[in-house]
Order: structure tokens, then C-alpha cells, then sequence
């Protein structure tokens, strides 16, 4: 494991084939290290583009918008002698976008679901990099690059958000749970579904 | 480095992949509909790992299809000793007579069987509204080269599957339930796996056979159970996009002494159940979530009532519909 390079774990990662506890340590990693974060981005988008998971990920005038947030950068505050500044300043521009659109791309997967979906219970124990490990103002952005158009994309709100008092942990090993998981499995699920007898309604409401 | 930088330079060089072609749509719809049907009418035998939050099992699967219709044993390899075994008329546990009855829905539900862990019971026409079907590569499982079927969530509401199937008979073997954002909660694939033509009856006796185990039937059959007429009082006021109600009924189950109405929801996929039941004491009723895997389960009080309402669905989503129910006292017949 030793001889094992960085891109080697990071896309071992990706694969999903990192251990629980080198899942964790990249993670950390990834959050300390800017050019690991890119390089882990590439690697997801690598994934996506030879899964063929592309096709929806990125709106058409995405590169365009890309350069847009290129253009609109602010000039570096670091003094910088002025010939080569120019050169370099549009190239790190772009060094930065790429590694921000990677994200977005990669975020339509990994992070959007997470961002409506928090499992309080859950989120500190897991090996997952989840939505709150980046801070609010970046998620905004990285979100809105992605809405084609508000009007015809509504932003979608957890239902969690909207909601009333916190619910509590409540104890599963109950044989109530178990019949009601048992009645589910196997008759709303299982055994071709809903049985004869019972009355089966259209949307929406039950009324009779 | 090696490979993987390889695999990255061509993926560089064919970042204009085209997008999956529509007659491949096709038979990623295909190919489901053949593995719903698989699991339920051929005859199999084999062992599968079951991978579920941060835990791993070993189960041995019996499956045979008659004229009676299908049954199923499935013997636990890890854990606990324990059996299940299926027909149309029962589901017997067979378990330490010390061990709770709920452990022979231990890990999970895999003890269901696959029938029981499969989403796809209702067919695939309502689900594309909140689903994409997409057709993957082909791998290798059980030494058996399968392809990969994928059903991606349109939204937050509700979870994907990934499953890799063998392309000649239609039997999965391998699957994946995962989050929108790739979280995997569960995961089975099959080590080894044989279709008999034919399984003996004695494949289908219980094993355990040994001192203090017990042969318990789980719950009511289906067949058996009585129907009551549903309260048309019960109501789900707000449901996530896409979700409707596709079934009640009211019946006795071990969960109560009282009859339980039973409302099923579905997205055409996922399957939300929600259970009402009237309670005799404030103890009773219970007030919280739990979750298992990917299963979620919201209790929450509504008057005398216990309103109960789980599935393989997003905490928030079964959240919503529990908050919801109402008994509208407007609705009398």
C-alpha cells in the first residue's frame, strides 16, 4: 500500500474501491488540498463520460458560461510584473474554473442530493463527502451555474427544511416493526404487488 | 498510475461520446422486465453476499417455480442461525427459540428473498416520469458475464438501483441500492449461482433441525387474511412529486390488536406503506424515525392513532407522508 500513489488512491476512491479508513483519510485530504479536490473532480468526470452518465450533466452553453465566470474574475491582488501577469492570469482563470466546473459536474451526482437530503444521524459517520463539507456560498454558486432557467427550474426545497419539530430516534427492534416491515415487503412490494380484494384509488386523495 | 491514467487519456480523447442510443433505452426496459419475472419463475439455487450499511452477511438461496407457484429457502451463513422459508401460504422463521422473531428479517429484509428485495413489481410504465433508465457495461459475477441496468432518480425523493444481469435468463446478480448522490445502502451479489431444472421437496425442509430452534410461521398469508373495509376517513394530504396512493385495505396483523388500515404510495418504483392503527394507551404511541439500510421508518401520533409510515425512500420522503396523514372528520360515509 506504500508504493501506492496518490492518483492511484484517489482513483481507487472514485471506484469505489478505497477502504472505510482510507476513504476517511482522502476525504480529509481532499478538503485540506484544492489540486487533489480537481484531481479527484477529473477523475469522476472521466468516470462519467466513459459510463456514458454525461448526457444530462451539462447544459448546452455550459463551456460559454464557463468562460463567462472566466472573464469575470477578479484580476489578481498578488503585485505581479505586468507582461507575464497577463499571460498567466487568464490561464489560472481557467485553471480554477475547469476545477469548479468539474465540481459541478461531479456535484449534480454527488452533492445535489445531499444538499436536500440531510441525514443528521448519518452524515458524520460516513464515508461520503457530503453538502455541508463545502460552505453555503460556494454550493449557491456552484447550484446556480447549473440552473438553465429559474423560471422553467424551480429550486426544489427538502421537505425537511419546511418542517415541523425534530423527529427522534426511535427503537426498530420491535415486533410491531418487523410485522409492518413484513406487510410491507410482501404486500406492497412483493408477491406481484396489491392483492384483488384491495381497493385501489387514483391520485391524490383516498376519498371514497 | 498504469492503467487508470490510460483509461483517463482515452477518456480524454472520447470526451464526444454519444449519448445512449434510444434502441438501448429499449433494452434496459427489456432487460428489467425479464429480471422481475426471472426471480419470481426460475428455478435457482446459489449464495449471495448482502452488503447493508456497514455490515456483511452471507445468505444460501432455494428457488423453485411449480404450478403452485414459487417457494423459496433461504439459509442465513452469518450471524444468527437462521431459515426462512416461503410459499404462497406462509413464511415460517426458523430461529433459536431465545432470538427475537424480528432477527429473521435480519439483515434487512434479504431474508425476503429476492422477490422480496426486487422494486420492480408493478412494471415499468409509471416509472419514467421520476426515473432514467440507462443501459452499462458488461462485468462479470458469479463467473457469469452479466449487464449492468441502471434506474437513476430524477430527484431527491427517491433512491436509484444498479443491477447487473445475466443477459440469457434474466436473473440478477448483483444490485445496488444507492442515494442520488451515490451513498450505497445496500448491495447483493451472488458468489455462485445454479438453475436446476428441477429442486427436490426435501430442498425445501428446514435444516435447523437441532434442539431449542423453533419453526414459527411470521405472519398472516396473504391468502389467509381476513379484509376488513377501509376507513375512507384516512387521508394523505401532501405527497412528493410523482407519488400516489395505488392501494388500501384494512386487515388484522401481528402488529396490533386493533385492524390496521394499509395505504400503499408509489412512484411507480418505490413503494411508501403506511400503516394506521388505533392504540389503547399514550405508551403506545410512539413518536420518531429509525432507519435500516435504505429503509426509512416515521412513527408519529394522530389523535388515538398510530400512524406508521416506511420505505426504501429518502428519510424526508417518508417524513412528508407521515406528517401528512389526517383523518378527515369531513369525509363520513
Amino acid at each position: 500500500m506504500t508504493t501506492t500513489t496518490k492518483e492511484e488512491r484517489l482513483s481507487a476512491l472514485v471506484d469505489d474501491e478505497a477502504e472505510a479508513f482510507e476513504t476517511r483519510r482522502l476525504l480529509d485530504e481532499l478538503t485540506k488540498n484544492p489540486e487533489d479536490l480537481a484531481q479527484w473532480g477529473r477523475y469522476h468526470l472521466i468516470g462519467d463520460v466513459m459510463r456514458g452518465n454525461l448526457q444530462h450533466t451539462a447544459p448546452p452553453d455550459f463551456s460559454a458560461r464557463i468562460m463567462a465566470a472566466v472573464a469575470e474574475e477578479p484580476p489578481l491582488t498578488a503585485p505581479s510584473p505586468p507582461w507575464y501577469g497577463r499571460l498567466l492570469k487568464p490561464a489560472a482563470g481557467m485553471g480554477m474554473a475547469a476545477a469548479v466546473a468539474v465540481a459541478v459536474l461531479v456535484g449534480l451526482q454527488n452533492f445535489a442530493g445531499g444538499l436536500a437530503e440531510p441525514e443528521p444521524a448519518l452524515a458524520a459517520a460516513d464515508p461520503v463527502i457530503r453538502a455541508a463539507q463545502w460552505d453555503t456560498g460556494q454550493r449557491h454558486v456552484l447550484q446556480s451555474m447549473f440552473e438553465p432557467n429559474p423560471l422553467s427550474a424551480p429550486v426544489q426545497h427538502s421537505p425537511l427544511e419546511l418542517s415541523t419539530p425534530p423527529v427522534l430516534p426511535i427503537d426498530m427492534d420491535d415486533a410491531r416493526f418487523s410485522s409492518y416491515l413484513l406487510n410491507h415487503a410482501e404486500w406492497a412490494v412483493g408477491r406481484g404487488g396489491i392483492p384483488p380484494q384491495v381497493r385501489t384509488v387514483g391520485h391524490g386523495f383516498v376519498g371514497d | 498510475m498504469g492503467w487508470r491514467l490510460g483509461q483517463a487519456c482515452l477518456a480524454a480523447l472520447l470526451v464526444t461520446v454519444t449519448p445512449v442510443a434510444a434502441s438501448e433505452q429499449v433494452t434496459a426496459e427489456a432487460l428489467l422486465r425479464q429480471m422481475a419475472q426471472a426471480v419470481d419463475e426460475l428455478n435457482y439455487e446459489g449464495t449471495f453476499v448482502f452488503a447493508h450499511d456497514h455490515r456483511m452477511e452471507t445468505l444460501h438461496i432455494i428457488h423453485a417455480r411449480s404450478e403452485q407457484g414459487s417457494r423459496e429457502r433461504l439459509v442465513a451463513l452469518t450471524g444468527y442461525p437462521r431459515e426462512i422459508i416461503k410459499d404462497a401460504e406462509s413464511i415460517i422463521c426458523v430461529r433459536p427459540d431465545h432470538l427475537d422473531p424480528a432477527l429473521c428479517l435480519d439483515p434487512g429484509k434479504s431474508l425476503l428473498g429476492l422477490p422480496g428485495v426486487l422494486p420492480i413489481r408493478q412494471g415499468l410504465d409509471g416509472l419514467k416520469d421520476s426515473y432514467r433508465l440507462r443501459l452499462g457495461p458488461v462485468r462479470r459475477v458469479a463467473g457469469l458475464s452479466c449487464r449492468e441496468v441502471a434506474i437513476v432518480p430524477r430527484d431527491h425523493f427517491r433512491y436509484g438501483h444498479q443491477f447487473c444481469i445475466h443477459e440469457p435468463t434474466g436473473m440478477l446478480l448483483k444490485a445496488r441500492l444507492l442515494s442520488r448522490e451515490g451513498r450505497i445502502f445496500e448491495q447483493l451479489m451472488f458468489t455462485r449461482i445454479e438453475f436446476p431444472s428441477q429442486v427436490d421437496e426435501a430442498r425445501f425442509q428446514p435444516e435447523m433441525q437441532e434442539q431449542g430452534m423453533v419453526a414459527r410461521p411470521m405472519e398472516t398469508a396473504p391468502a389467509e387474511t381476513h379484509m376488513m373495509p377501509f376507513d375512507p376517513q384516512w387521508q394523505v394530504g401532501q405527497m412528493p412529486p410523482g407519488f400516489h396512493v395505488t392501494g388500501i385495505s384494512k386487515r388484522v396483523m401481528a402488529a396490533s390488536p386493533h385492524p390496521v388500515q394499509h395505504m400503499i404510495l408509489s412512484d411507480g418504483l418505490a413503494t411508501v406503506s403506511v400503516f394506521i392503527t388505533r392504540t389503547d394507551t399514550p405508551h403506545e404511541r410512539l413518536s420518531g424515525m429509525t432507519r435500516s439500510g435504505a429503509l426509512h421508518v416515521v412513527a408519529l401520533p394522530w389523535d388515538e392513532y398510530q400512524v406508521t409510515a416506511l420505505g426504501e425512500v429518502p428519510e424526508a420522503t417518508v417524513r412528508l407522508i407521515a406528517e401528512s396523514v389526517f383523518r378527515d372528520g369531513e369525509n363520513m360515509q
